[in-house]
């Protein structure tokens, strides 16, 4: 069953409870990682610093070409090619929940889509869902079609944004020239293989046009961006940040001249991503190519949650009850995967599977005592009486952690460092890939990338050992909100 | 404070930090304005892009502006406008210490170019934790000082308060860094304000210039470039000082309000108002604060002059405005001042819509209709004929019109109608 880790049993109909005997079923335990997975690293690895030259900081912060403020921090023994320690932090608090507490729940639509500028419209849309459910409200079939529409819109933006704007300078020209020259000269005698779609005969060629701001593809995309989200704004009103999103779809008014303007630049993205396949392809293969180590770049257990996009217009009414109809029924599924293998497709289950920890953050664990939770669960179960996590993201009531006298027991502001934790995995505890080798990493920039990709979604503590975090640099001292992952307490079965 | 001489120019020397941003040649010289330097025009302008309590928002809805384009900015391909560096978190190649490198100099005074701040996000409250590491919005390790062995975080507070003397000009793009904007909200736990408060009332750029605001959550991309490019041909000396309102707004952007080129606001003065989300008529009464926020989106468009809040359907929730975002919560209530304005527009809204509604019955017959008492169109036209009122009233009517002039439907009065006419019927007579 799906909930190996979980305190949850399922009875032959299908009816979650919670596993008998378990004094406290939703206890985890919080660890510290150590550098050098040692009591003593922080002293240690600051006297290897110390005595060898070639064991070095080295900064990657800011993270460029990644939406979101993130950073990391890292030793690294240049000698032996070896990271020893490294700390991932997302380098921005807002406080967002706390601001969103004590307002008219409709105003959510418009303040947390200001969460985020580059998903500029999800949350908007998350918001209006979630008041249709607490408020009851079943959208219109044409309403759903309208906000369907509207998300996919916000693909065609961000696909060719990704692509040719954050990632593709990584394989243009000046960074393989600048990071590996052996690599250029290979690509000026590689035939592309799509040359028939795309047009480009060498991966010279190609790389060349990926050049940023002087290459034809970096400005083509920078275009398409733009026609994307011209369609966008046609219904949306603006981008980021619509106003036409409401709970019952889309306030705007859409007439034939809409679905036309529309129509005729979704029809522009037709030739564009066979386009855009093609060149990935070629890159890809190129550099599998060139290195097959690329391939591992990443590779790590299968780990893999959605909630599912895209409602279908007869099925959805916006109600928990029947969240596993509707849900299995988005053009985009919802599904957990664990470990390559699908564990559910239902809604209410992946609800409750669903638990955030604020160990690393600036929030007060909210079920705690003075975490305004006073201790106690909020929603001890769902809607249907499923049992629930206190730590269930959908009962929080975050607040501000407190600011120490000190600012060091609380610390407001070390980096927010982890956050939602993984329950949903098996036993045993999922390990990262190797981490490629600087020397064997085509450009230096795309390196950083994959790491960052890895570190940034990979709750599991392996994949975040070594690294300490807790370090204050200036007093010495660990800060609470330090690297602590949480695991979970053996559970009776 | 820069001083205007009596030719309109500049005096350089009475600048403070003008040797920082023009290099050791900081004299005026050129064309107008402030001329560029003694080596003649400027080739290239430097941007720090500083994200502090941010989403990127602005950053995107930046890549989408038309006129001019980021890219033709960013390429120096506009006449007359030097190129412009851009050092941006989001969409620099570089990474790390390359990254922070340009701005280590920026703040030295080392950077050899003049160079221009743009602040995106709110400015957090982080000076005033302790001096520990802690921030809200940090980027870059190692202290203001590069030379630093530490992996200190900087606060972007710190760069801010660095380069922003030295700056030619400091711009706030977007509702958060212009006036504060949501993280700045009522219950925010972080002390956020704008960049005008951070910096203070005496603040100006090294060119004498106070913080230049462009808000909107998101703005118009356009809103931006446009006044980039207009302050970089002054600095360049081909150009006037664009006019900025007293809160340092683009004047020629934010002076009108969005209702006034509305799509949507001639039913206003009809006095007739949506009642539920999606339908066609001005979004007043559905939350919309149009008639008093002061925006261009409704004349600009979102992007390439297309889309706009209430164009396409959604209610003005004053983005633009400083009492953003909760002096116009909660958003789906009508603004109360809407209840007697808009109750006068539904009375003498109601006036106006008939006497047009009469106006158009006559103005949508052609004179040969008139002429010939019917019209040819299968498509159901059935109408009563003219009231008595309605005749007395187009007597008057045309008089006034065609007063002094001459009343063309006469003259075509007097001439026959067409002999082809209703010519399938006329041929089917003679078989």
């Amino acid at each position: 069953m799906c909930f190996k880790n979980l305190p949850i049993q399922f009875d032959e109909q299908g009816n979650a409870s919670l596993i008998d005997g378990a004094p406290n079923p939703w206890a985890y335990e919080t660890r510290e990682l150590m550098p050098l997975e040692d009591p003593a690293g922080q002293a240690k690895l600051k006297n290897l610093m110390e005595r060898n030259g070639h064991i070095r900081r080295v900064d990657f912060d800011p993270v460029t070409r990644v939406a979101g403020a993130l950073a990391f921090h890292t030793v690294v023994d240049l000698e032996n090619r070896k990271v020893l320690e490294t700390d991932s932090m997302a380098t921005l608090f807002r406080g967002y929940e706390v601001i969103l507490k004590g307002r008219d729940p409709r105003d959510a639509i418009y303040i947390s889509s200001r969460a985020c500028g580059v998903c500029g419209g999800v949350h908007s849309a998350c918001s209006a869902l979630a008041l249709e459910m607490a408020f009851g409200v079943a959208p219109p079939p044409l309403g759903i079609v309208a906000r369907n529409l509207l998300s996919a819109l916000e693909y065609l933006y961000d696909h060719p944004l990704h692509l040719f704007l954050l990632a593709g300078p990584d394989y243009s020209e000046p960074a393989v020239r600048a990071t590996n020259p052996e690599l250029w000269s290979r690509a000026e005698d590689a035939r592309c293989e799509n040359q028939a779609v795309h047009g480009f005969s060498t991966m010279a060629e190609l790389m060349t046009a990926m050049t940023p701001l002087t290459g034809s593809l970096y400005a083509e995309a920078l275009h398409m961006t733009r026609v994307a989200r011209e369609a966008y704004v046609l219904i949306g009103g603006k981008y980021p940040h619509p106003q036409t999103i409401v709970p019952g779809g889309l306030s705007a008014t859409i007439d034939l001249s809409d679905l036309n303007e529309i129509g005729l630049r979704i029809g522009k993205f037709f030739d564009y991503g066979q386009k855009v396949v093609g060149i990935w392809n070629d890159l890809c293969d190129f550099f599998y190519e060139a290195n097959p180590q690329y391939r591992e770049i990443g590779r790590r257990p299968k780990n893999m949650i959605e909630t599912g996009q895209w409602d279908d217009p007869d099925l959805y009414d916006g109600t928990f009850a029947n969240m596993d109809a509707w849900g299995r029924a988005r053009w985009a599924p919802p599904g957990v995967i664990v470990d390559g293998e699908l564990r559910t497709t239902s809604m209410t289950q992946l609800n409750m599977g669903l638990e955030e920890f604020v160990e690393h953050s600036f929030y007060e664990d909210w079920t705690k005592g003075n975490g305004n939770g006073n201790g106690h669960s909020r929603f001890p179960t769902d809607e249907l009486g499923n049992p629930l996590s206190r730590t269930t993201p959908g009962t929080r009531r975050p607040s501000r952690r407190p600011r120490g006298p000190t600012g060091r027991t609380s610390t407001p502001g070390r980096p927010p460092r982890g956050g939602t934790a993984w329950r949903w995995r098996p036993g045993r505890t999922p390990a990262c890939g190797p981490a490629p080798s600087p020397r064997t990493t085509g450009t230096r920039a795309s390196s950083t990338r994959r790491a960052t990709r890895c570190a940034s979604t990979c709750r599991a503590p392996a994949c975040r050992a070594p690294s300490s975090s807790g370090r204050s640099p200036r007093t010495g001292a660990p800060s609470s909100a330090t690297a602590a992952a949480p695991t979970r307490s053996p559970t009776p079965r | 404070m820069a001083s205007a001489t009596e030719n309109g120019r500049v005096r350089l020397e009475t600048v403070p930090h003008a040797g920082a941003v023009f290099g050791v040649d900081a004299t005026p010289a050129g064309v107008g304005g402030l001329g560029g330097t003694v080596g003649g025009p400027l080739e290239e302008v430097h941007v720090f892009w500083l994200a502090g309590m941010s989403c990127d928002g602005c950053s995107i809805a930046v890549t989408g502006a038309t006129n001019p384009s980021v890219e033709d900015l960013l390429a120096g391909a506009i006449p007359g406008v030097p190129r412009v560096v851009l050092h941006h978190p989001v969409l620099s190649v570089g990474a790390g210490t390359a990254f922070t490198r340009p701005l280590h100099a920026a703040a030295d005074g080392t950077l050899g170019h003049p160079y221009v701040i743009v602040v995106e996000g709110s400015i957090p409250d982080d000076q005033a934790l302790p001096d520990d590491g802690s921030y809200y919005s940090a980027m870059g390790a190692g202290g203001l000082d590069p030379e630093s062995d530490t992996d200190q975080p900087v606060r972007v507070t710190s760069w801010v308060a660095a380069l922003a003397p030295g700056a030619a000009a400091a711009i706030a793009i977007g509702t958060c860094a212009t006036w504060g904007g949501i993280p700045a909200a009522a219950g925010n736990p972080t002390g956020s304000m704008s960049l005008m408060d951070f910096l203070g009332k005496d603040y100006t750029s090294a060119l004498g210039v106070p913080v230049v605001n462009i808000p909107g959550c998101a703005p118009v991309g356009d809103n931006f470039t446009e006044t980039v490019a207009a302050v970089l041909m002054f600095l360049q000396g081909i150009g006037p000082l664009p006019e900025f309102d007293e809160l340092g707004r683009p004047a020629w952007l934010f002076g009108e309000t969005v209702h006034r080129h509305c799509v949507r606001a001639g039913y206003y003065e009809e006095g007739v108002f949506a009642k539920e989300f999606g339908d066609q008529e001005c979004l007043v009464d559905v939350g919309c604060w149009g008639p008093v926020v002061q925006c261009n989106i409704t004349e600009r468009g979102a992007i390439n002059h297309m889309g706009g809040c209430m164009v396409a359907g959604g209610p003005c929730i004053g983005c633009t405005m400083p009492g953003f975002p909760d002096k116009f919560a909660p958003f789906y209530k009508a603004p109360p001042g809407s209840t007697l304005s808009g109750g006068i527009a539904r009375t003498y809204g109601a006036g106006i819509r008939r006497l047009r509604r009469m106006s158009m019955r006559s103005l949508d017959t052609t004179l040969i209709w008139d002429n010939a008492g019917e019209i040819p169109s299968p498509w159901g036209v059935e109408r009563s004929k003219p009231t008595v009122a309605a005749n007395v009233s187009k007597l008057f009517y045309k008089r006034l019109q065609y007063n002094g002039s001459v009343d063309q439907g006469k003259r075509l009065k007097s001439q026959p109608l067409p002999e082809s006419r209703d010519i399938l019927s006329r041929e089917k007579g003679k078989g």
